[in-house]
């Protein structure tokens, strides 16, 4: 049987998920600076993405 | 000096010894007067180990061989269901914190209405393991076995239970999120309760694994009261 | 706390640390320099593993190819053991001293456990079809993953299921900590179960294995520490940030001014 498959699934597989689990907290993180951002809109912001 | 202080101890225990079974008393009589609530737990596991040999069909043999571990499930799920009004109506009147607020060990009331708990649902479900037996096809040896199993280990469900009861007692949906909560923390209790029974059907020794359900149940009668008052805490803060 | 606490001897420089690590702001300036390191030495360290790994070490001969699996599920695996273990005692610590970073830093941790509990099985099914001939077989260690898995869940959907988060975290950890109590006596049974319904234990020890099949495990293993500090790390800022966005250093983190790093306001 070819292995390769199996072997690639795997780390895909699992640097998919490692991934998300890293990039997740960056994603929430923009929506909590717009967050604060809106509360407070009188201070200018370095966040270029607010 | 050492009288007084021993009187003081004395009577120290025995309001404590007061306490828990005025507590036991109130929560048995309580769960009489509601029958059709008492009689749940019962009709629960009757219809649920019913559907298996509908779901799967009648032979005597698979059945024999599933026995344990239906019965086992069975009990493990109406444990759980009974779970969610362990705490819940002393938490909605207010009579909960009454009790925190009365000084007796917070411990004391989780082990007396955790015990009440048991004898309600847990301790039925022994007494009519037989029934179950017979329609499951248990060969009539194991019988006996599997009604001490479930006398040894439903109360560990219910101790272990009443902590993650203690947790979610606050939460609107508390009762879905205690079956995720608890199941996983079951899952020994499950595995050596079916083995002595899955023992007995084939004639084996079978004394080790009760010997194991015991030191469980004494442990978890020793330990779990502290972790559902500290849950109780929680959820009262 | 005062602000002359920097010029203060050096004799408490620990407890000083202990402390500075429960003032937010503190917090979340310090690992805001500690997190970029901590993602390069896991890139550098989880790239030379790999390339030990899947290029270099030679091909097992009892199992062929598919042992290579083996470099990301078996860090995986401690890695989901380990989290779970560190953040039932940081939530001991947090429900004994009540101290609010360990509180974030034990929650923040559910996550990425959960992560890699899943990353283990399903890199372990993976190898098991070569292996086994099937996707999934209830071996002893495939069925403890899953059941870690699920106490994971416990934890993560009982503290998602309060409003107010500093409950939630007390709640979660004491569920952590019943279950860690717990997990010796499930991972003994599973085994114990395991043996009595499968006999013929297939297990993959028989092999000896070679050094040059080892480092590369033992660097993954280090590697994947590495993305977990990072991880919990920034897990742990954002939930700061989220739990503290109406107190004026959460503005003023988000805004760039500069925070005082030698004080902050008390926890």
């Amino acid at each position: 049987m070819d292995h390769a498959p199996f072997i690639w699934t795997a780390y895909a597989a699992s640097g998919l998920i490692l991934l998300w689990t890293a990039i997740a907290p960056l994603l929430r993180q923009k929506r909590a600076r717009r967050a604060i951002h809106l509360l407070d809109p009188g201070k200018p912001t370095n966040d270029s993405h607010s | 000096m050492t009288t007084i202080a021993g009187m003081a101890d004395v009577a120290h225990s025995a309001s404590l010894s007061r306490a828990f079974f005025a507590l036991l008393r109130r929560d048995l009589l309580l769960a009489f007067r509601r029958r059709s609530e008492l009689l749940f737990p019962v009709i629960f596991v009757l219809v649920v180990v019913s559907l298996f040999p509908l779901g799967i069909g009648p032979g005597p043999a698979l059945l024999a061989r599933i026995a344990p571990g239906v019965v086992w499930i069975a009990a493990l799920l109406a444990t759980v269901v009974a779970l969610d009004n362990l705490f819940r109506s002393d938490f909605e009147d207010g009579t909960l914190e009454q009790f925190v607020i009365s000084g007796h060990p917070l411990a004391l009331i989780a082990l007396a209405k955790t015990l009440a708990h048991w004898l309600v649902a847990g301790l039925p479900l022994v007494l009519m393991s037989p029934l179950l037996a017979l329609w499951m096809n248990l060969p009539t040896r194991a019988v006996g076995v599997m009604a001490a199993s479930l006398a040894l280990a439903t109360p560990i469900l219910s101790f272990i239970g009443a902590i993650g009861a203690g947790l979610t007692i606050s939460l609107r949906r508390g009762g879905q999120l205690l079956s995720l909560l608890v199941f996983p923390l079951y899952i020994p209790v499950l595995i050596i309760a079916t083995a002595a029974i899955m023992a007995a059907v084939d004639g084996l020794p079978h004394g080790a694994f009760l010997g194991l359900l015991l030191a469980g149940l004494l442990t978890s009668v020793t330990l779990a009261p502290f972790a559902t008052a500290a849950a109780l805490k929680i959820s009262l803060s | 706390m005062s602000t002359n606490q920097a010029k203060k001897p050096r004799k408490n420089a620990l407890v000083l640390f202990i402390h500075k690590l429960g003032s937010p702001p503190w917090f979340y300036n310090f690992t805001g320099k500690l997190i970029p390191w901590l993602w390069l030495l896991f890139g550098v360290l989880a790239a030379w593993g790999l390339y030990l790994g899947l290029v270099r070490a030679p091909a097992d001969y009892l199992q062929g190819e598919s042992f290579r699996i083996m470099y990301i599920h078996v860090p995986a695996a401690w890695m989901s053991m380990m989290i779970y273990g560190l953040m039932a005692v940081m939530g001991f610590i947090a429900l004994v001293w009540r101290i609010r970073t360990m509180e974030i830093l034990a929650m923040s941790s559910a996550p990425i456990g959960a992560a890699f509990t899943l990353a283990a099985l399903i890199s372990g099914s993976l190898w098991g079809r070569p292996t086994w001939g099937t996707y999934w077989v209830w071996d002893a260690r495939l069925t403890s993953e899953l059941v870690l898995l699920f106490l994971y869940f416990g934890v993560m959907s009982l503290y998602a299921a309060f409003d107010e988060p500093r409950k939630a975290a007390r709640a979660a950890a004491l569920l952590a900590l019943v279950g860690l109590i717990n997990l010796p006596i499930i991972h003994f049974s599973v085994n114990w179960w395991n043996t009595l319904h499968q006999p013929s234990s297939i297990g993959v020890t028989g092999s000896t294995i070679h050094p040059s099949m080892l480092w590369p495990l033992l660097i993954m293993a280090v590697a994947t520490k590495f993305y977990y500090a990072a991880n919990l790390l920034t897990r742990a800022r954002l939930m700061l940030l989220e739990q503290d966005f109406r107190k004026s250093w959460a503005r003023d983190a988000i805004n760039g001014v500069a925070a005082p790093t030698t004080h902050g306001e008390p926890d």
